[in-house]
Parts: C-alpha cells; sequence; structure tokens
C-alpha cells in the first residue's frame, strides 16, 4: 500500500537511494497544553497534533476567575480600588486608572494638575516594569536566559520605588478616584527615578545584544504567527500587536488622557505583522517610555493638591456619585485597557465591566494564529501576544 | 442612561447635534439607519439607541466607520425587567468611541450574533451568555467558558442572583466574616 | 489483582517506617531540605513574585530551591494565591502525581480563608480542606522575605519531621477525597478529561 500524500518525487529520490518511504497514516492526537506549564500561566490551551503541526486549538481560560464584577457590585467605591487593580498583576496600575478615570467622570471631578502629574509618572512607571516583566517571560521562552535574569533585577528597582511611593511592591492600591492617595514622599524620591530611568537606559544597549538584535531571537520569531492589518482590526487586536500590524493607534495618541497631549513621543509602527514585528515594536516602545518618563522629570510635580476638594470625600464609605455611566481606557503593554462603569445613585457601582486587550489576543487570535504552529513556536506566539490569563478571566 | 429621556422627534434630535467631527459621524450614520437615535455626549463619545430587532443592520452600517468592537457589555436593569446591552464601538480612522445601546426582556433574552462582522464578538458573547443567559443565535460556541458548569447555570452575575446565600450553600463552614459576638458579618 | 503478588507483602507501596530506611533517615531528611525543587506552576496572582525571587535580588537557589516542569521530579508544590475549583482540580491531579515525600506552602490570606474573595463565588475558601496544607504564608501578597522565611519554616519542619502533610493525605485519604467530591461531583476526574473531547 502506497500513501498517497506522499508526493511522487520524494518517493522516486528514496527509491533512487535504495530506500522506501513507509506509508505513515495521518494521525492526529490531542495535547493538553498547561496550565501546569511554564509558558502559559493558568491557561490551558488544548492542541489537535497532526505530528509536530498544529491542526486546531481551542483555548480554555477561567483558571483566574473570581467573578470581579459582581464582587464590585458588593463593596463601595473606594473599596473596589482594592480589588479591580488584581485584575492586571503585572502591571497593576491600569485597572485602578480606568476605574478611577470613569468615576472621575460620573462624578464630574477636575483631577487637580499634582494628581495629574503623578498618574501619569505612575502609569509609565508600571509600563516599564511591565516591559521587563516581559522580557523575562519571552527571554525565558526562546532559551536566552540572561536576559530574562537581568530584566528581573532592573524590575527591582521600580518595585523600590513603587514600594516607597505607595507602601507596596505589586499591588499599589494608589490611584483611587478624584486623585491619589498620598504625596510624593520628597525630593530623593525624584532622584531616585531619574537614576533608575538614566540606569535602564543605559541598560538597553545591552538588551540589543543579547536579545533584539539577537540571532536566536531572529530565527525563532521571523514568519511566526503573521496577521494581517484586515484580520487584526476585524479580532479587536490593540497594543503592541496592532503596531506591529502598521495600524497606528495607541490610546495615549487618539484618546489622549491625563498629561500625555503635553508629551512629545512616537508611535513605532512596524507593517510584517509577525512576532519579530511585535517583539521590535516592544522594544522601541520601551524607547519611548524612558523618554516620557525624562520628560515628566524635566517637568517636574506641580505644586498643589494631590487630591481634590470636595466634602463629600469626608465620609469615604457612604461617598455617592450621580447616576450615569462612562466608559475610560488607557494604553497598557498589553493593549488597550478599559472600563465601563454604571452608577444609578447608590454607594455601590451598578455595573463594573473591564476590557481586557488579552480578551482578544488570547481566545479567538491566538486560536487562529496557532494553526498550523509548531509545538515550539506555541510560547513563542503565546508571548508576543503577551497573553495575560487574568485579563480574559477576571 | 434612561431611554424615555431620548425620546425626541428627528427635527429636535439634529438641531441637538453639534458641528463637530463627531456631530457629523452621528448625522451620518442616522441618515442611513433612521431607526436609530444618536446623540454625541462629549468630545470622542457618541452614543446611540437602536431596537434590538435591527441591531444587526445597524452594526453592520456602523462597522464601516467603526472597525473594531471593544466589548459588549451587559446591565441588568431587574427593577425595569430588560437587559441593557451595550456594545462598545472604536472607529481608529475618526478616533471616536461609541455606545450602541439596545435593551431586551429578561425573559426572552435573544440577540443576533454579530461573528460575521467581527469575529471577535464570539468571545464576548459566550462570556455574556455565560454571566447573563442572553442567547446569541448563530453564535455555536455558547456555553460554559470561564465558570465551571455548577456556576454556569446560575448565570451568576445577573441581578437577582444572591451570591452570600450561594456562597455559604456550596462552602458551609468553611464560610466564617462573622465579629467576635457572632451576630453581624464582617466586610 | 494478580499482579500485586509480585510486589510481596509491601503491596507495591514503599514503607518509609521499615528499619532499613529508618537507619538513614537523617541523612534523607539533610537531603530533602536541601535540593527543594519546585512545580512550576504558578496559581493565582501570587506568582508575579516568583521571578524576583528566583532571581538576582532574592535568589533561592542558594538554598538549593529550582523551579521544575515537571510534577513527577518536583518535592514543593507552592499554592501562590487564591484557588478556584477549575484550579483545585488541577492542583489536585498535580499534587497526586508527585512523588511522596512532598510539601505544600500555600501562599498569601486567599488559600486560608478566602482573603480579599471571602464572598467570591468562584473561590475556594479553606484550601487544606482538600489537600494538605504544610506552611501557610499570610498576607496579600506576600513580600519575598515572607515566602522566603517560609520557606524556610518548611526546611525546618522536615528536619525535625513536622511536615507530614503527604502522610496526612495518605492516611486520611477518604476524608480528603469525600471534601473533593463534595465539590465537585462525584467521578470529576473522568468528566474533566473528556469535557474538551467534544470540541475537537
Amino acid at each position: 500500500m502506497t500513501n498517497p500524500e506522499v508526493p511522487k518525487e520524494l518517493r522516486e529520490e528514496a527509491k533512487g537511494h535504495d530506500m522506501y518511504l513507509h506509508p505513515i497514516a495521518k494521525d492526529t492526537y490531542e495535547l493538553f497544553f498547561g496550565p501546569q506549564h511554564m509558558a502559559t500561566e493558568n491557561f490551558s490551551i488544548i492542541l489537535k497534533m497532526d505530528g509536530n503541526r498544529v491542526e486546531k486549538a481551542i483555548v480554555n481560560p477561567g483558571f483566574l476567575h473570581r467573578g470581579f464584577e459582581k464582587l464590585a457590585e458588593q463593596r463601595p467605591y473606594f473599596t473596589n480600588i482594592a480589588l479591580l487593580l488584581r485584575i492586571c498583576v503585572p502591571e497593576s496600575d491600569v485597572p485602578e486608572n480606568i476605574y478611577s478615570m470613569a468615576v472621575d467622570e460620573i462624578v464630574g471631578w477636575e483631577v487637580p494638575e499634582r494628581a495629574v502629574w503623578i498618574r501619569t509618572t505612575v502609569l509609565e512607571m508600571a509600563r516599564l516594569s511591565a516591559w521587563m516583566f516581559w522580557i523575562m517571560g519571552f527571554g525565558n521562552e526562546i532559551g536566552l536566559y540572561t536576559a530574562g535574569q537581568w530584566a528581573a533585577a532592573y524590575r527591582e528597582r521600580f518595585m523600590r520605588l513603587f514600594e516607597e511611593l505607595t507602601g507596596g511592591r505589586v499591588y499599589h492600591i494608589y490611584t483611587v478616584p478624584g486623585g491619589v492617595r498620598r504625596d510624593i514622599p520628597g525630593d530623593r524620591w525624584l532622584r531616585q527615578l531619574r537614576d533608575t530611568v538614566e540606569y535602564i537606559k543605559s541598560k538597553m544597549k545591552d538588551f540589543d545584544e543579547i536579545l533584539f538584535d539577537n540571532y536566536i531571537t531572529f530565527e525563532r520569531t521571523e514568519g511566526v504567527g503573521v496577521m494581517d492589518r484586515r484580520f487584526a482590526l476585524k479580532h479587536a487586536v490593540t497594543g503592541p500587536n496592532l503596531r506591529a500590524t502598521g495600524v497606528p493607534y495607541d490610546v495615549r495618541k487618539d484618546d489622549p488622557y491625563y498629561l500625555y497631549p503635553e508629551l512629545d513621543f512616537e508611535v513605532p509602527v512596524l507593517k510584517e505583522g509577525d512576532s519579530l514585528a511585535r517583539v521590535l515594536v516592544r522594544r522601541y516602545e520601551m524607547e519611548q517610555d524612558l523618554y516620557i518618563l525624562e520628560q515628566l522629570l524635566d517637568m517636574g510635580p506641580p505644586s498643589g493638591p494631590y487630591m481634590v476638594q470636595d466634602a463629600r470625600l469626608k465620609a469615604l464609605p457612604r461617598f455617592k456619585p450621580p447616576k450615569g455611566d462612562a466608559y475610560a481606557h488607557v494604553e497598557s503593554t498589553k493593549g488597550d485597557f478599559g472600563a465601563y462603569v454604571v452608577s444609578n445613585g447608590t454607594h455601590k457601582p451598578y455595573r463594573v465591566h473591564v476590557r481586557g486587550p488579552s480578551q482578544s489576543h488570547g481566545v479567538t487570535v491566538l486560536e487562529e494564529l496557532l494553526k498550523g504552529a509548531r509545538l515550539a513556536d506555541v510560547p513563542v506566539i503565546l508571548k508576543t501576544l503577551d497573553n495575560c490569563p487574568p485579563d480574559i478571566d477576571r | 442612561m434612561d431611554m424615555n429621556e431620548n425620546k425626541t422627534n428627528e427635527k429636535v434630535e439634529e438641531t441637538r447635534l453639534p458641528d463637530t467631527k463627531e456631530g457629523k459621524l452621528v448625522k451620518a450614520l442616522i441618515g442611513k439607519a433612521p431607526y436609530a437615535e444618536g446623540s454625541v455626549r462629549r468630545e470622542r463619545r457618541v452614543e446611540f439607541h437602536v431596537p434590538a430587532e435591527r441591531i444587526h443592520d445597524f452594526l453592520e452600517l456602523a462597522s464601516e466607520t467603526f472597525e473594531m468592537l471593544m466589548q459588549i457589555s451587559v446591565v441588568d436593569w431587574l427593577k425595569e425587567g430588560e437587559f441593557e446591552v451595550v456594545y462598545q464601538l472604536w472607529s481608529v480612522s475618526e478616533g471616536v468611541h461609541a455606545f450602541v445601546r439596545t435593551r431586551i426582556p429578561r425573559e426572552d433574552a435573544k440577540l443576533p450574533t454579530v461573528m460575521d462582522i467581527w469575529p471577535v464578538a464570539e468571545t464576548y458573547e459566550r462570556e455574556a451568555h455565560e454571566f447573563f443567559g442572553i442567547i446569541f443565535k448563530g453564535n455555536p460556541r455558547l456555553g460554559p467558558f470561564l465558570l465551571e458548569p455548577r456556576e454556569y447555570e446560575k448565570h451568576p452575575l445577573r441581578k437577582d442572583f444572591n451570591m452570600l446565600s450561594y456562597v455559604k450553600a456550596i462552602y458551609g463552614d468553611d464560610f466564617d466574616r462573622y465579629d467576635e459576638s457572632k451576630t453581624n458579618y464582617v466586610i | 489483582m494478580d499482579e500485586r503478588k509480585d510486589f510481596g507483602e509491601n503491596d507495591g507501596v514503599i514503607h518509609y517506617e521499615l528499619q532499613e530506611f529508618k537507619l538513614f533517615e537523617p541523612l534523607f531528611k539533610w537531603a530533602r531540605k536541601k535540593s527543594l525543587w519546585i512545580v512550576a506552576f504558578c496559581t493565582g496572582c501570587g506568582g508575579i513574585e516568583m521571578p524576583p525571587l528566583a532571581t538576582a535580588r532574592y535568589d533561592f537557589e542558594r538554598f538549593g530551591i529550582m523551579p521544575n516542569p515537571a510534577p513527577r521530579m518536583a518535592d514543593l508544590f507552592l499554592i501562590t494565591g487564591y484557588v478556584t475549583p477549575k484550579t483545585l482540580k488541577r492542583i489536585i491531579i498535580t499534587y497526586e502525581m508527585m512523588q511522596d515525600p512532598k510539601y505544600l506552602l500555600a501562599h498569601g490570606s486567599c488559600p486560608i480563608n478566602g482573603g480579599v474573595y471571602w464572598d467570591s463565588y468562584n473561590v475556594v475558601k479553606q484550601l487544606d480542606k482538600y489537600i494538605p496544607i504544610d506552611v501557610a504564608i499570610a498576607g496579600c501578597m506576600p513580600r519575598p522575605e515572607a515566602v522566603m522565611d517560609g520557606i524556610m519554616e518548611i526546611m525546618r519542619k522536615i528536619e525535625t519531621g513536622e511536615a507530614d502533610g503527604w502522610k496526612r493525605y495518605r492516611e486520611n485519604y477518604e476524608y480528603y477525597r469525600r471534601n473533593q467530591d463534595k465539590l465537585f461531583g462525584e467521578g470529576w476526574r473522568e468528566k474533566e478529561a473528556k469535557r474538551w473531547l467534544a470540541w475537537i
């Protein structure tokens, strides 16, 4: 019996070498990938494999579902900050900010200048520390552990700064509706932040040499997981993943918030849409974030109060915003992070709905991109999409 | 927020629209779809109210300017007996966010799927179905998604789902958040 | 079961209480204490403090601790945060896959009593009912120093023989199994694997 799927040339070439190609029946098997896997982090994919190729992928999220949206309906407005920031673990300032922005809009508060400066700085710091975390994960995935070790060590500098500013390493509970929870500790902190920025800037060259300009990275990522502009828009891909397909959409430019209209930065765009483009877009954005932080430090924090002056803030647990709803979104390292808050005039929100970027990256997009990929490319695609399971599950 | 507020005749609607890019966008879309009501909320935020039976037609029209479907939010208005489904759209070319609102009865919650317009809607619809029990006709993957089948059957984000009594029933003795006098819950 | 007879009177189970093993027990304890390998299964939010622990600033490799992908070769299971029923199924399967002796360290307030998610419908409130915990670290989230302290505590307990969760699990298997079945329903192990095949 000959296998009709073996091409004729191959069969003849094998005969010429006195060999015989054994017919291989097409055999598929199921592979349960995660959640007990280094690459997936509490996220599971069921792969239908044909040899080394993925034929079909089914995503199975939900390992981190805690019912935030239901819990937020049971707690007062200000208590919710301590809850909702757990939605995005590597970048916990983003959920705080979107929720605060939405509540600010419902109440109609004008956040004081100083608080706006602090919020912008904190968001940029969170972005940089999340980039470091991403470098670590990506470096480990493709076997460049040195880059991962460095990035995790540099991230500690930001953790220390956050700790001094907010009191917490990972969860800060810092941005609250109406401003921020406490003031900047002093000029020393600003000097330390500047030192850190300069330090990371000087280390970017090392990262280039070991990770971004490395032959291994190019070989592992070039042409893997390609998506085009049309596909990306239909699948609501945002953030660096969208910019790697040639669409210059950045919330900081297109729906500006905080100090971003006054800041000078570029939105890096690449056209290829493959994993390499996604990696390089992230690398250029890191540079832009360092530049933004430098500008913010040059500007210096404006003087004034760091919290809005309102009599209603005297009794926080009974704080009642007026009826209304608002949608606020910010640019996180993973993409467009949004929150939709509905108030019905009581002291608890009527509905809080969070839009995590991984809801599109991690489910439909991932299932499409994995089709036809090799098994070894699965972690690469996962990491270059920067899939963050808590966004999907909430 | 309140639908009755916006029930004004078309002439008043047109005069209310400001002469900005948002106003022009709303006007162009309303011109193509006279069954919808549109308004401008603020800079870069517009709002549409669409009857549930025409939602698919409207979103198909809207997808020409609003390229991305960011989220499908569902709000459960228990007293009115209605689900408010909000399609959050974003226009990359214009830089405008649109809320497309529609209302459906709680008992017979059915909507057509918009998977054919935006494939990503599959995930959002699965989530809305799981948490609220809305059936999106044409979506083949409705079912337990994030939750286990036991919680899925309850549709936990509905307002009539009592979380405390459910948790007490499932976890029983482990659930201990009384104060020292053992009378009040401590949050 | 005729095949069982080949194993002799031990029924295929190695009894560590045998005299031959007791002689070398201090050596085994020292070796176990100094080479704790962690299953790379970071549940919940505490997983984010693992990279700092494993890298330059806190570096737990100096204590012989190393993350390891395979549960068969691991000794220490870190439950790094809240546990949902869906994860708990995987945790139980992974825990049962690990070889004896195995130790379990619960990280954060959530595995102790639910923590911030005390009223959530999808978070397990008391993990100790389903699998035995050896050491629990309170806090949300615990700093890497606290985790290091917890690991030192587990090392001390291994030395003194107090870390006996794996023995408790074997002896009281009926109790743990009953609690698990009460939460998930009978036959959940088989059902969970079969549930996904329909989609493929």
